[in-house]
């Protein structure tokens, strides 16, 4: 095991890991369970977190890679993802709640990132963050009130 | 997925010792791909930090380093307004934005996966592969050889040239189908073909006979009989010859309009 210092949330964090561990693990165990772990392939977004306000699928980036680099959950934004849930609450799409964290952060994400929002392109940003509930209708609506596009 | 050891070299010298002095070390680019499999690595070589992230325009030449990630390539200007924007166009698609954040082009071209949507392109492109150790060599040699020692720095696109690609997904964001690429130089056509469903493949004759005959329906025809096509739980083989026909048909037409 190695010795490194991950950068969560704006806070240091010593943690002692193994080359083959993966960020969601890592963050689950120092107690970040609002990362949700689902396919551990790359493919449902459940785990989707930041780092350096790119999203990506925590379950596919190894812990080493994560050193030097500022990590987001939605712990460390809660006044957003609160307002981006109530945007999704009201649409009734919060149902199980699983894929909901990622989805915020995506949210979160495409808002840094994009500057003109089309319906395509939200579709195109979010097409990797899967629901179970198959919310999706509810989402987009809910995504464009937020985003004011509607 | 057990790492025994974890190593991120700070040169590319020491990247390029610490491969070679071990049998089974391995390198690591984005690593989303490598994370699937179970096996058991004694030696991690990871490339980050290397300076290897970065698109150039260069007289002509894009250059590209190889631990840049799809997601840069899919919004690089350059990528979208040159060559009828297929590298971006390719790379869209690829799985989820977030997995396209650390999946790299190096990665990509090393593990030669056969269901690489990027492949196809990169080969009619005619690129030129940039290595620590062998220099530059072209993707064809490349595809043909075995370099599991050596470091992929660079990717070199000659932009003076001309190119399409079609494909077909029934899901916006699964791996194509099938995957036709088209590009043009100086008269002179190049043909590939990936998720056939092997590799991406350069179809010598198709090609030749576009370039001399300009005949696109013989050039069809001699594209099914020279690359292997096969079945797979997705399609047919005969699904894909005949779509791969259509898709050539369809990119050779909007080319020479």
């Amino acid at each position: 095991m190695t010795a490194i210092t991950l950068n969560i949330n704006d806070t240091d964090y010593e943690v002692m890991v193994d080359g083959g561990d993966m960020l969601v693990d890592t963050l689950r165990a120092l107690g970040f369970t609002s990362v949700k772990k689902g396919c551990d392939t790359g493919s449902c977004g459940v785990c989707s977190i930041l780092l350096d306000g790119k999203v990506i699928p925590s379950c596919s980036l190894f812990t080493m890679k994560a050193r030097e680099h500022k990590i987001l959950t939605i712990d460390g934004i809660e006044e957003k993802a609160r307002e981006i849930g109530h945007f999704l609450l009201e649409e009734g799409v919060d149902q199980c709640g699983f894929c909901t964290p990622g989805l915020i952060m995506s949210i979160v994400a495409m808002e840094n990132d994009l500057k003109v929002y089309t319906e395509e392109s939200i579709k195109h940003y979010l097409v990797g963050n899967l629901c179970r509930c198959t919310g999706y209708e509810g989402q987009l609506r809910s995504i464009k009130k937020y985003l004011e596009v509607s | 997925m057990i790492i025994k050891e974890y190593k991120r070299p700070e040169s590319l010298k020491e990247a390029y010792a610490l491969i070679n002095n071990n049998k089974k070390a391995m390198l690591v680019a984005g690593g989303a791909y490598l994370r699937l499999q179970n096996r058991e690595i004694p030696l991690a070589v990871d490339l980050d930090g290397l300076g290897l992230d970065y698109i150039i325009e260069e007289n002509n030449y894009l250059k590209i380093g190889a631990m840049t990630t799809l997601r840069s390539i899919e919004v690089n200007k350059d990528c979208i307004n040159e060559l009828s924007g297929i590298l971006s166009k390719m790379v869209k698609q690829i799985g989820s934005l977030q997995l396209r954040n650390i999946v790299t082009i190096g990665g990509s071209i090393c593990g030669k996966y056969s269901f690489s949507d990027l492949l196809p392109s990169l080969i009619v492109l005619n690129t030129t592969l940039r290595f620590y150790k062998a220099g530059e060599i072209s993707i064809d040699e490349f595809l043909a050889e075995d370099l599991k020692k050596d470091i992929l720095l660079e990717i070199i696109i000659d932009l003076n040239q001309e190119a399409n690609v079609k494909y077909l997904k029934k899901t916006y964001k699964e791996y194509s189908l099938i995957n036709v690429a088209l590009a043009k130089k100086e008269e002179k056509y190049r043909i590939a073909v990936g998720a056939r469903p092997g590799r991406g493949a350069y179809a010598k004759l198709a090609s030749k006979i576009l370039t001399t005959e300009k005949d696109i329906e013989k050039a069809c025809e001699i594209l099914i009989e020279e690359l292997t096509f096969n079945d797979d739980y997705r399609v047919s083989e005969d699904y894909r010859k005949s779509i791969t026909q259509s898709l050539l048909k369809e990119a050779y037409k909007e080319m020479v309009v």
